[in-house]
C-alpha cells in the first residue's frame, strides 16, 4: 500500500432512515478520501448526517445498498414506484432519479462491506477509536475502566490477561496527558462534562486506533479547554501519525484542521471559507 | 473479560439484580426446605411402615401351613436372609377394662424372632428413658426415673419383647397393644403418651374410678374365631390376657388397631397348635385298666399327629438385598420346601409371596403422590421463577441499552454482548441458588427450635404432636435434593436471562447509542 493511497475512503455512501413509506434520505452520495495522518474536520449544519457518516466510516452502521437507496426520492424522499422506466423524475419534487452505484467504504484497500461479522468488530475496536457527541461512558464503572475497557473488547477474555498491566499504563498515561491522573477511580457521574470528554477520547485511544472519529469532541467544552484538549490529540496525531475525522460546529477549531468538508445537501463539498457561516 | 467487570459493576451498583438474586434465593429455599421436611416425613413414614411387617412375608392366610419350622431353617440357611419369624395374622375383638368392645387386628409372635426380623423391641413404648424426649422440655415424660422406678419400667420392657407377665403366679402369656389401641393412653402436646385411668358406671350411679396402668395390672379379654385345619368355623374363644407393654410403630392404622399376642397362646386359642389326631375307639371295645384290673372302655386312638401352623412367615434380608431378590429366594426355599412336605403344606404355586412394598402398596402411592405434588409445585416455582428473572432481565437490558450501543461500537460481536447478559444471568442463578441451598440447610437444621419458637411467640403450632404422629420435623437435606434444587434455580435464570440476551445482542448498535 502506497503512501499515497488514502487510508479510508468512501464512495456513493447513501444513508435513508425511514419513517413509514416515506424516507429522510441523510446521506446522498457522500465521496471522501482521507489521506494517512491528516486531520479533516467536517462542518455541517444541525441534522446534516454528521454523525451517521461517521457511524457509516467507522463500521457501526452500513450504508443503503443502491436497491435500498433507490426506493425513495433521494431528493425529497417520497417513495418510488418500482416498475422500471414508468417513471424517470420524482412526482413530488421533480427531482430526476438517478441509478446508484454500489456504495463502497475502503480501509486499507478493504471494503468493509466484504469483511464479515467478526472482522468488523476487529476494524471497530483494533483500527477505529470512536469519541461519541454525547461522550457515552459506562456509568457504572470508574475512569480507568472506561478506558481499558477498550483493551478488554479487543483482546478478550484470556488476551486481556496478557494486556492488562499495559493497558491500565498506557490508560493512565492518556489520563495523565488530558489532566485526570488524580481522578483514576471517580465514576463518570462525579465528573464535569468536559471532564467527561477527555475520559471519552482517552477511551477512544486505549487500542492506539490508526483513525479517530470524533463527533463533535469539543462542543461542550469552553473554548480554552477545548484548544487545551486539541492539543494533545494533536500532539499525539502528529507523533504516531494519527488519522483524525472531526467532526464540529465551530469554524475556530476547524481551522486547525488540515483539511476542512462539509456536509451540504447530503453530500461532501469542499469547505470555501465564507463569511456567511456560522 | 469485560463480561465478568461488567456482571460484577452492575451486580454491585444496581438494586434490580439483587432482588432477582433475592428472589431466586427465596425460591430455591422455599422449595428446598418444602422437599426436605416433606421428603423425611413421608421417609419416616415408609420406615414405619415397614416396622412390624419384615421385608417379605410367605403367606397363607387364615388356615396356616404346619412345618414352618423347617421352612424358617430353610429359610435362615441362605445368604440372602438375616432372619425369619412365624406369625399368626387374623382378627378378633377386645374387652377394655371400661367395657367397651372393639374389633382389632391380631398377630401372635414370638416376640424374639419377631424382633430379629422386624425391629420389634424398638417399637415397645412403655421403657426406661434417661433422657426425655425431643419436644419434653419440662420432663414431664412418665418414662423418666424421676417419675417411675427404672427398673419397674426395665421389666415392663422385657416383658413386652417376651410377651409374658408374672403377676406373682409365674409367667403367663400376655398381649402387647399398639399404644392406640386401648384409648387408655392421652397423647400429650410434647408428643409422650400420659395414660388415663379407666373410669366405669357402677350400678349405684356413681363412677367407680380405677387405678390401672395396663402393662402393671391391665388385662385386655380377647375373643376369637377359630378354624378348624380345613378352614372350618370350629368355636367362638374368649380369653382375659394381661398386658405386658405396648407398642409403638408410628403408623397410627398399626399402632390404633393390631393387638400383639403370645404365637404359642393364639395357636392353642385358634387350634393351630400341635395335636394329636384321634379316632374315636369302637364302642365294643375294651381295655384292661392296669390298676384295676378291670375291663374299661377303651379310650380313642391317635392315629397322627397335626403339626402346629402359622399363618405367615416373615422374613428379613440382609443388608442391601433387594425385596424382590428376597422374594424370589423365599420363592425357590418354598418349593424346596413344598417338595419335602408334600400334600402336608400348601404348593409352591399356590403361596402368597410378598414384599413389604407389596403389602405396603397404598402407602407407598400415597407417598408417590405427595411426592408428585412437591415435583408439582417445584415446577411451578421454577416457571416463575423464569417469568420472573425474565422480567427484571428485560428491563435491565432496556435499561442498559445504551451501554450495548457503546460496547457495540467499542468493537464486541453480537456473542459476546449475549454472553454479558447470560453470564448476568448465570451469576446471579448461581450466587442465589447457593445462598438459596445454604438458607434452607439452616432453616432444615433448625426447623424444630424455629418451630417452637414460633410455637411460643405466636401460638401457632403447625405439626402439634397431639394431632400429628410425629414428635419432631423431619431435620435432614438430602443433597442430592439440594443439588437439584440448587441446578433449577440456575437454570431457570439463564433460561430467564437467554431472551433478554437475544434482544440485546440483536439491538441495531446506531439505535442502542441513540437511544434515549
Ligand atoms: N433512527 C432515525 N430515524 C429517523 N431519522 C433519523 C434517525 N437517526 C437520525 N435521523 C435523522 O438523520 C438526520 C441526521 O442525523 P445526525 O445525527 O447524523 O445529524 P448531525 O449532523 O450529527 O446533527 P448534530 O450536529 O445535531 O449532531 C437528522 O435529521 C435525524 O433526525
Ligand atoms: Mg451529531
Amino acid at each position: 500500500m502506497s503512501d499515497a493511497s488514502p487510508i479510508l475512503a468512501a464512495r456513493t455512501l447513501h444513508k435513508t432512515y425511514r419513517l413509514g413509506r416515506v424516507g429522510v434520505p441523510v446521506l446522498r452520495g457522500v465521496d471522501l478520501d482521507v489521506q494517512r495522518g491528516e486531520w479533516l474536520a467536517v462542518l455541517g449544519a444541525s441534522g446534516s448526517g454528521k454523525s451517521t457518516l461517521l457511524h457509516l466510516l467507522g463500521g457501526l452502521d452500513r450504508p443503503d445498498s443502491p436497491a435500498q437507496a433507490s426506493r425513495v426520492c433521494r431528493r425529497c424522499g417520497h417513495p418510488r414506484k418500482h416498475s422500471p422506466g414508468t417513471r424517470t423524475s420524482c412526482p413530488e419534487c421533480g427531482e430526476p432519479h438517478h441509478t446508484i452505484t454500489p456504495p463502497q467504504i475502503i480501509y486499507e484497500g478493504r471494503d468493509l462491506s466484504t469483511m464479515s461479522a467478526a472482522q468488523l468488530n476487529h476494524y471497530r475496536s483494533r483500527d477505529i477509536g470512536f469519541v461519541f457527541q454525547f461522550y457515552h461512558l459506562l456509568p457504572e464503572l470508574n475512569i480507568v475502566e472506561n478506558i481499558t475497557i477498550g483493551s478488554m473488547v479487543l483482546h478478550g477474555r484470556f488476551g486481556y490477561m496478557a494486556h492488562r498491566r499495559e493497558a491500565r499504563a498506557r490508560a493512565e498515561a492518556l489520563l495523565d496527558a488530558f489532566g485526570l491522573s488524580h481522578r483514576l477511580r471517580h465514576r463518570p457521574r462525579e465528573l464535569s462534562g468536559g471532564e467527561r470528554q477527555r475520559v471519552a477520547i482517552a477511551r477512544a485511544l486505549i487500542n492506539e486506533p490508526r483513525i479517530l472519529l470524533a463527533d463533535e469532541p469539543t462542543g461542550n467544552l469552553d473554548r480554552k479547554t477545548g484548544h487545551a484538549i486539541l492539543d494533545s490529540i494533536e500532539q499525539l496525531q502528529k507523533s504516531q501519525g494519527l488519522t483524525m475525522i472531526m467532526v464540529t460546529h465551530d469554524p475556530v477549531i476547524a481551522e486547525r484542521a488540515d483539511r476542512v468538508v462539509r456536509l451540504l445537501d447530503g453530500r461532501v463539498v469542499d469547505h470555501l471559507p465564507e463569511p456567511a457561516e456560522t | 473479560m469485560y463480561q465478568s467487570l461488567l456482571n460484577r459493576r452492575y451486580l454491585t451498583s444496581k438494586i434490580m439484580p439483587l432482588l432477582s438474586l433475592v428472589a431466586v434465593m427465596l425460591s430455591t429455599a422455599t422449595i428446598l426446605v418444602t422437599w426436605s421436611v416433606m421428603g423425611g416425613f413421608l421417609k419416616t413414614l415408609m420406615e414405619s411402615g415397614r416396622t412390624l411387617i419384615g421385608d417379605v412375608a410367605i403367606t397363607w392366610p387364615n388356615v396356616g401351613f404346619a412345618y414352618y419350622e423347617d421352612l424358617i431353617e430353610r429359610l435362615e440357611q441362605q445368604p440372602d436372609v438375616e432372619a425369619a419369624a412365624p406369625i399368626i395374622e387374623t382378627f378378633g375383638m377386645i374387652r377394655l377394662p371400661d367395657d367397651q368392645l372393639q374389633a382389632v387386628s391380631i398377630r401372635g409372635v414370638d416376640g424374639p424372632s419377631f424382633d430379629r426380623v422386624t425391629g420389634y423391641a424398638e417399637t415397645l413404648y412403655w421403657r426406661p428413658l434417661d433422657q426425655p424426649t425431643p419436644k419434653d422440655f419440662d420432663r414431664q415424660d412418665l418414662r423418666l426415673p424421676e417419675h417411675t422406678d427404672p427398673d419397674f419400667l426395665a421389666r415392663v420392657e422385657k416383658n413386652g419383647l417376651m410377651l409374658t407377665r408374672d403377676d406373682g403366679l409365674g409367667p403367663e402369656p400376655a398381649v402387647v397393644p399398639g399404644i392406640e389401641v386401648t384409648g387408655l393412653n392421652h397423647r400429650q402436646s410434647w408428643g409422650g403418651y400420659v395414660p388415663l385411668t379407666a373410669m366405669r358406671p357402677t350400678s349405684t350411679g356413681s363412677i367407680d374410678v380405677e387405678n390401672i396402668f395396663m402393662p402393671r395390672n391391665g388385662s385386655l379379654a380377647l375373643t376369637l374365631l377359630a378354624l378348624d385345619s380345613n378352614g372350618r368355623f370350629a368355636d367362638a374363644i374368649t380369653r382375659t390376657f394381661p398386658v405386658a407393654n405396648e407398642f409403638q410403630s408410628g403408623i397410627y392404622d398399626a399402632d390404633s388397631q393390631i393387638v400383639l399376642v403370645r404365637l404359642d397362646a393364639l395357636q392353642s386359642m385358634l387350634n393351630m397348635d400341635r395335636a394329636e389326631r384321634i379316632e374315636p375307639a369302637g364302642p365294643f371295645d375294651t381295655i384292661v385298666d392296669p390298676e384295676t384290673g378291670e375291663q374299661i372302655p377303651a379310650p380313642p386312638r391317635v392315629i397322627g399327629i397335626d403339626p402346629a401352623r402359622v399363618t405367615n412367615v416373615l422374613v428379613r434380608g440382609r443388608e442391601g438385598v433387594e425385596s424382590d431378590a428376597l422374594a424370589a429366594t423365599c420363592q425357590s426355599v418354598y418349593q424346596r420346601f413344598a417338595e419335602a412336605h408334600r400334600g402336608e403344606v400348601p404348593d409352591a404355586f399356590n403361596i402368597v409371596i410378598n414384599t413389604w412394598q407389596e403389602k405396603n402398596r397404598t402407602l407407598i402411592s400415597a407417598v408417590k403422590k405427595e411426592t408428585g405434588l412437591v415435583l408439582f409445585i417445584f415446577g411451578i416455582v421454577c416457571f416463575t421463577n423464569v417469568f420472573l428473572v425474565l422480567s427484571i432481565f428485560w428491563s435491565m437490558v432496556s435499561e442498559k441499552t445504551r451501554d450495548i450501543g457503546i460496547l457495540r461500537a467499542l468493537g464486541a460481536g453480537w456473542a459476546g454482548i449475549a454472553w454479558l447478559w447470560l453470564r448476568y444471568g448465570l451469576v446471579i442463578g448461581t450466587v442465589g441458588s447457593t445462598l438459596g441451598v445454604l438458607l434452607a440447610w439452616v432453616i432444615v437444621h433448625n426447623i424444630n427450635p424455629i418451630h417452637d419458637w414460633i410455637g411460643r411467640t405466636t401460638g401457632i403450632v403447625i405439626w402439634d404432636p397431639s394431632v400429628y404422629y410425629f414428635i419432631e420435623v423431619p431435620n435432614e437435606m438430602s443433597w442430592p435434593h439440594a443439588a437439584v434444587v440448587l441446578l433449577a434455580g440456575v437454570l431457570t435464570c439463564v433460561i430467564g436471562a437467554a431472551i433478554p440476551s437475544v434482544r440485546a445482542a440483536r439491538m441495531d448498535p446506531v439505535k442502542a447509542l441513540r437511544f434515549e
